[in-house]
This record gives structure tokens, sequence and C-alpha cells, in this order.
């Protein structure tokens, strides 16, 4: 997944998804390139703030078991009045889930939620 | 208890648009302005110039080369939406010293929850080919300024409101009705017009909530209707709901997303919607 970040979060190693292009629309840097710190000290002086770089989907579903994944679901189905109905809203539910597993912190109650499951097994 | 009589005087007494709007509508309606008079009136509002410089250096705008002056930002961004930008920085930075107690909403959770609906809304907007999305931004930023309003007058009776709405499910807007007799779009309808606000603007704060207006197609309230519901939902701020209503199915139909446009969006919205919240409420 592309994720646009601001220079200052480039992470040694990170694949620039999309490529660093002039006024000109001439290539300066080309996409997949792994980024060094060189290239974030490149763009400070070109005056590029943010760049375009390749996330690993850790935060597709499967990299949650299916416990957690429904747990989560589930919390995220209680602050609904509703049940969702169309493939949107199912991908909205799904997406929010998955949100929700990707900053567990922002949602202590989930994150209880998950570690008591953890202890009981 | 006050009545609708008193919300109605509080609309009277409730503070006016900031000046540079009114400026700028005003140098806007004359056909013979320049730039240069235009970049002079918001270059006197010192304290919104580097929020704005910083807002229209944001990855949302998408520009290669950075934006380093008010001149540059009319330029990139075109003068509508650099408007749009200021009356949100200076309606935030006007109400947001306005303490509110209920049932812990402070100002931060409410602005934090506006902004989230602006961006979102934006996005929902570019992504139906939408041009005009400084204006869902804005609308966002506004859509709960009825609600504001009562937060701010009607401090102590609004914790009935969200009583009825916790032990009684009712939605804030029929538990306002059934305290206030009046719900918050309504009253934020009368405060957009003494505003004498666009008419997208007094659509989208009057409408928001069902997504549709008069149950006429109105894109720019679709995509504000649907964007308040996933702000909620993910967490950022709060108006005082702790139940996310559901869309309105008509609503989805218009806006016609791409079956998985929040899968492959959510990461975007989110890093955005932090990035706009710490540049507007931010202490620089």
């Amino acid at each position: 997944m592309n994720k646009i970040i601001p220079i200052g979060k480039i992470e040694e190693g990170m694949i620039l998804s999309e490529p660093i292009l002039n006024q000109f629309s001439q290539i300066l840097i080309p996409s997949g390139v792994l980024l060094t710190d060189f290239h974030k000290t490149m763009l400070a002086r070109w005056h590029i703030t943010y760049v375009s770089v390749i996330i690993e989907d850790s935060d597709e579903v499967s990299a949650y078991s299916e416990d957690d994944y429904q747990i989560a679901y589930n919390y995220v189905l209680s602050k609904l009045l509703w049940v969702p109905s169309f493939a949107i809203e199912n991908d909205l539910l799904k997406a929010t889930t998955i949100y929700y597993l990707n900053n567990k912190n922002k949602f202590p109650e989930l994150k209880e939620l998950l570690n008591l499951v953890k202890e009981e097994k | 208890m006050k009545t609708l009589d008193t919300i109605v005087d509080s609309i009277r007494e409730f503070p006016t648009l900031p000046s540079i709007y009114l400026q700028l509508n005003e140098a806007m309606s004359n056909p013979d302005v320049n730039i240069n008079y235009i970049t002079k009136i918001i270059e006197n509002d010192t304290a919104s110039v580097s929020k704005l410089l910083k807002l229209a250096n944001s990855p949302i705008f998408g520009f290669r080369n950075r934006v380093s002056s008010v001149h540059q930002s009319i330029i990139y961004l075109g003068i509508e939406e650099v408007k749009n930008l200021l009356l949100s920085l200076k309606i935030i930075s006007v109400f947001h010293n306005h303490t509110t107690n209920i049932n812990l909403i402070t100002p931060k959770d409410f602005w934090e929850h506006s902004i989230a609906t602006g961006v979102i809304a934006r996005f929902i907007g570019s992504s139906i080919g939408i041009s005009n999305s400084g204006t869902l931004f804005l609308g966002g930023i506004l859509h709960n300024i009825g609600r504001l309003m009562f937060y701010i007058t009607l401090q102590n009776e609004y914790g009935k409101v969200i009583e009825l709405h916790i032990n009684e499910k009712y939605s804030l807007n029929d538990a306002e009705r059934k305290v206030f007799g009046i719900s918050s779009p309504i009253a934020g309808e009368m405060l957009a017009q003494k505003w004498k606000l666009p008419i997208q603007l007094i659509d989208i704060i009057k409408y928001h909530n069902h997504g549709t207006s008069n149950d006429k197609i109105n894109l720019n309230v679709a995509a504000v209707h649907i964007a308040d519901i996933v702000a909620i939902l993910l967490g950022f701020g709060s108006d005082g709901r702790k139940f996310v209503q559901q869309p309105n199915k008509i609503v989805w139909e218009q806006l016609n997303l791409n079956e998985e446009f929040f899968t492959s969006n959510i990461n975007k919205f989110a890093s955005e919607i932090q990035d706009h919240i710490s540049i507007i409420l931010g202490s620089d």
C-alpha cells in the first residue's frame, strides 16, 4: 500500500512508490528506489516536503488472528445502532476494524478486550 | 428551561463572521480587483498566514513545489480555496477559547471532529470529481456550528440531551428537538443565514444529517453526511455522539463510491486528518 509521509518520517530502506519530479517533470528520483539518508538530504535541499512510499501491508486482515479481528469487528459494531447492509458499508466496517487494530492505543477499551482474551488462552 | 426565543436571541448575539472573510468577499466582488490587493488583505492577518501556508503545502493538494508565500498560495490554490481555508482557521480560532464542559466534550474534541469531517469530505469529493472540494472542507468545519452554539449558550441544559441520547438511544438531533424544541442543524442554518454564508454551506449545515436536501440530490451534502459518520467512527474528536447513525441509503447510491473506497483510503485519511489537526489546532 502507498502512503504519503513527510520527509522527516522517511526511514532507511523505505521504497519510493512514486517518482520525484522537478517542475519540468524530469525525474529526480525514480519510483522503486530504496530511500537512504542521502535521499532525505537531497529532498530537503530540493524543498520537497512529502513523498509517497510503499508501506508493508501489516494492516491487512491477514496480519491479525481471526479471533482478534472478530473481537475488534464486534467492538466497532457496538458503536452502531445498525448492521451494515451494502458492500460499501461492509467495506467501511472492515476499514474501521483494521484501523482500530492498527491503533489500539487510541482505543483502550478494545486493547483491554484483546488482552483479556489473550490471557484467557 | 430556555425556549426557542432564547435560542433565537443567542443567535442574534453570536459573534459575527471574521472581518477578513467579509473584506475578501467585498474585494472579490469587484471585477477590477488584482491579486496583489487580495494578497495584502491576507498578509495583514499575520496570525493566520503561517497556518495557511502549512495547509497549502499539505499533500492533499499535491503540489510538487513548496508554496512559500500568500501570493503563491492564491495562484496555486485559487482565491476561493484560500478564502475557505482562511475562514476555517478564523472560525476555529474565534470559538476555540469558548469553554464547554458538557459530558467532557472539550473544544479540542469538537474541532477535531469537525476537521476530520472536512478532510474526509474533501477526499470523498475529489474521488467523485467534485471540483469545489474547498467548500467541502469548510462545510465539514462548519457542519456542526449549530451544536456548538447549543454547547456555548445552553451548557447546563445540554446535559439532558446527552442523557436522552445515551439512555433512551435518541439521536442527538431528536433529543435536541425534544429538550429545546429545535435541533442543532436548524439553529445552525439560522446562524449561517445571519452570517450570509453561501447557499452550498447553508445546505450542508442544515441537511448533513439527512444526506439529501429536501430529498433532492446534493453531492456536497452527501459527502459531508458520510464524512461526519466516518469521522465519529474513527474516533477523531467527538460531538457528543456515542452511537453512529446508519448512512442514508440514497446517499450511497448518489456517491457511487468504489466498493473498496474505505479500505484503500483509510490510512491516507488518518494521516491527513492528523496533519490538519496539528496544523490548525497547534500553537504556531
